[in-house]
């Protein structure tokens, strides 16, 4: 590699590929000139790092403080769900309002019907009112039954339960009354101690 | 020559992460935004500190450059680049503030920053004289250092910021320290 080509400040940086710097270091050592220019450059490097980065007097503005809050357009133009939202939003009120916009006017048509009696429809009418009424009988009557059932069977449960509450008060109390007895008699023997 | 490759190490790793964030701040999540926001307000501050020269200009400009990047996140077409792209963001604001402020001149008037934050491993005569150093540089020179000594970014990324070609890049960043060289040479000693 030609000297001029040689590039020191590069190399006194940091910069520059593998072999530019390897050529540098050969150059270095070759040549005392340079060798003294390169030292007198990197002390004035050395220097210049010597001053030292101050310490940011204050606090930046945080994201979270309030001027730093992006308006509601920013948030929504950042996010791209919410603009793919927008924009099939906005699809589906356009097809609708060119539906109702262009809806094609009905015309009216002429049909021929066949005659009907209205004896056909009362009869018509008549039997699906009864068959709704059979329908809602026969539920209803079920539905009674079910909960007629059910209110015996918790009525049967419940004086079953009075019935042994009652036997086992009855029970406690003959046993009162016979320590009652016993201790009145002056007997120290015959029951066991609840 | 050590310290910058760590530097530009540490920008790799960080712009892997960087990309993840990136595409979940670009889907409303805050919380990625705002670890955004922490990791690189310093950098950005700094830099446009160095573009300025005054704090209040430099943090005003801080904060406009992560609005307008939040503004403009779904426009980040390359989510890997997201540090370029917000320097870039950072140096349009910058020279803004520049035509607003001095509407006849292209040119920035660097006025370093004042002594109170010189506690560095290096002398605060060296400090001054870096900083002196800089001031001798013309707008352009200045930021072409501070985009590679004090940012670490590639010679490709620092064209991609300053929409410039790459030669144009080198050009002004060699006769920077060209004049840096001779700024800097009485106090090496």
């Amino acid at each position: 590699m030609d000297h001029s080509q040689i590039d020191l400040n590069a190399y006194a940086l940091g910069e520059g590929t593998p072999a530019e710097r390897a050529a540098a270091a050969a150059h270095l050592a070759k040549s005392p000139e340079a060798a003294l220019d390169f030292e007198r450059l990197q002390m004035t490097l050395t220097a210049l790092q010597g001053l030292r980065d101050e310490e940011v007097p204050r606090r930046i503005a945080f994201v979270s403080d309030p001027v730093f809050e992006p308006s509601l357009w920013q948030r929504f133009w950042s996010s791209g769900p919410r603009v793919a939202f927008g924009a099939a939003a906005m699809l589906a009120c356009a097809i609708t309002a060119h539906g109702f916009l262009v809806r094609p006017v009905a015309q009216p048509v002429l049909t021929t019907t066949a005659q009907i009696s209205q004896a056909d429809v009362d009869a018509v009418v008549q039997k699906a009112v009864q068959a709704i009424e059979v329908r809602t009988e026969n539920r209803v009557r079920q539905e009674v039954s079910l909960a007629v059932n059910k209110t015996e069977k918790r009525f049967t449960q419940e004086i079953q339960m009075m019935a042994a509450s009652f036997q086992e008060n009855d029970t406690l109390l003959r046993k009162q009354m016979n320590r009652m007895y016993v201790t009145n008699a002056g007997l120290s023997v015959g029951f066991p101690k609840e | 020559m050590f310290r910058l490759q760590l530097r530009s190490q540490n920008l790799i790793f960080r712009e892997v992460e960087d990309r993840d964030l990136v595409i979940k701040a670009a889907k409303g999540n805050v919380d990625a935004f705002n670890l955004l926001v922490s990791r690189h307000e310093k950098r950005v501050f700094n830099y446009l500190l160095r573009l300025v020269g005054n704090r209040e200009d430099a943090l005003d400009l801080t904060q406009d450059v992560f609005l307008k990047a939040y503004q403009n996140l779904t426009k980040l077409s390359d989510v890997g680049r997201f540090s370029p792209w917000l320097f870039r963001i950072a140096h349009n604001e910058a020279y803004s503030l520049l035509r607003r402020h001095r509407p006849d001149t292209a040119e920035l008037i660097y006025d370093p920053p004042t002594a109170s934050a010189k506690e560095g491993m290096f002398p605060i005569e060296m400090n001054i004289a870096v900083e002196r150093a800089l001031g001798h540089l013309t707008a352009d020179q200045r930021e072409a250092v501070v985009l590679k000594i004090y940012q670490g970014f590639k010679f490709e990324e620092m064209a991609e910021i300053l929409n410039l070609p790459l030669s144009t890049i080198k050009s002004r960043l060699y006769s920077a320290l060209d004049v840096l060289k001779g700024a800097l040479a009485p106090v090496k000693g």
